[in-house]
């Protein structure tokens, strides 16, 4: 059978079909999984079916918790270098008798440490606070775009 | 009207189409009554926004067909692997041969009209072959878009639909013929 002549067979074929019926059992099935999910509480079902308040809210958290982190890793870094590796790596090597290679050493990782410390401080921590700050904006501005769009995309339909 | 026998209305209004798009992508209706829950589940948890709309049967639509696909995908290397063995044109023929033949007590085609034999036949062939041919001929959906759809080539999709026209046909001339 020629290929056009055949996918005009099967189009006649399928043409009119009517749609099978759902089984009796499938409304009362409907009914008892939605009961079931009706009765979860709302924080054990998907972030997206979580009360717009309540998905707000986890945003500006998430972002907060950001933000401190960001603030709290330069007092880290800080802490950090005014340990003084060199101290100690020198009292190690006073120990094995290897001072001057240590203290060598030691120079080398107080200079890495000063030049990672002073990068931070003056490169990226302005642009990381002013980052997660736009991050925070960026969630709020999210969750009202989602309400926008669900009020005017599917009200404009049911006005139809 | 409640909102829970409003959602009910809503439910019966649209279980034949959802449920009808699932059995014949997914050929078995046990799975197909379990997508359809899956999908009316989702609709629920939207019902504020799709309850009252217009858009609400081709969402519902939309819905199914990607439930079934992603249900599908599951299978999708069995599927690829018997869609690719050579001498497919073997596999087409002895899919007709494994279906019961028209006197089987079990499946007696003499008792069903014209139109359950079709859904029988459709049902019964392979889901390389199925899927892409319920795209195209019941849900309207291009080459293309099949394409895009299950992740495979274009000269795919057109390969599969071929043979499973064929397939389909030849069924249908089995039934026939036994009459």
């Amino acid at each position: 059978m020629h290929p056009a002549e055949l996918a005009a067979f099967v189009d006649r074929a399928l043409e009119g079909l009517p749609a099978p019926r759902a089984p009796r059992t499938l409304l009362p099935r409907v009914l008892a999984v939605v009961q079931r999910w009706k009765e979860r509480p709302w924080y054990q079902r998907s972030w997206l079916t979580w009360p717009l308040g309540w998905q707000t809210a986890s945003l500006t958290a998430v972002a907060c918790l950001v933000l401190a982190a960001a603030l709290v890793a330069p007092v880290a870094l800080e802490a950090l270098r005014d340990t003084s590796a060199s101290v100690a790596m020198t009292r190690l090597g006073q120990a094995v008798g290897v001072v001057q290679e240590i203290e060598r050493g030691a120079r080398g990782v107080e200079a890495t440490t000063t030049a990672v410390w002073t990068i931070w401080r003056v490169v990226l921590l302005p642009f990381v606070a002013y980052a997660c700050g736009v991050l925070a904006l960026m969630g709020a501005a999210c969750a009202a775009s989602i309400v926008t769009i669900k009020t005017f995309a599917f009200g404009k339909a049911i006005s139809r | 009207m409640s909102d829970a026998d409003r959602f009910e209305a809503f439910v019966r209004i649209h279980q034949d189409m959802v449920y009808g798009v699932a059995v014949r992508l997914l050929g078995n209706p046990a799975e197909a009554e379990d997508v359809a829950q899956t999908v009316f589940l989702k609709a629920f948890q939207r019902f504020d926004e799709i309850g009252a709309s217009a858009s609400a049967a081709g969402w519902l639509r939309t819905v199914t067909r990607n439930a079934c696909l992603n249900h599908l995908s599951r299978y999708r290397a069995r599927w690829r692997f018997f869609s690719e063995l050579e001498g497919g044109e073997q596999s087409d023929q002895g899919f007709a041969d494994t279906l019961p033949s028209a006197s089987s007590p079990v499946l007696d085609f003499e008792r069903h009209d014209q139109r359950q034999q079709i859904e029988q036949a459709l049902r019964g062939l392979p889901d390389h072959q199925r899927v892409p041919l319920v795209l195209f001929h019941l849900e309207g959906t291009s080459y293309q878009e099949i394409a895009a759809l299950l992740g495979i080539s274009l000269a795919k999709v057109k390969t599969d639909i071929h043979r499973g026209r064929e397939a389909l046909r030849r069924q249908l001339a089995h039934v026939h013929a036994s009459r």
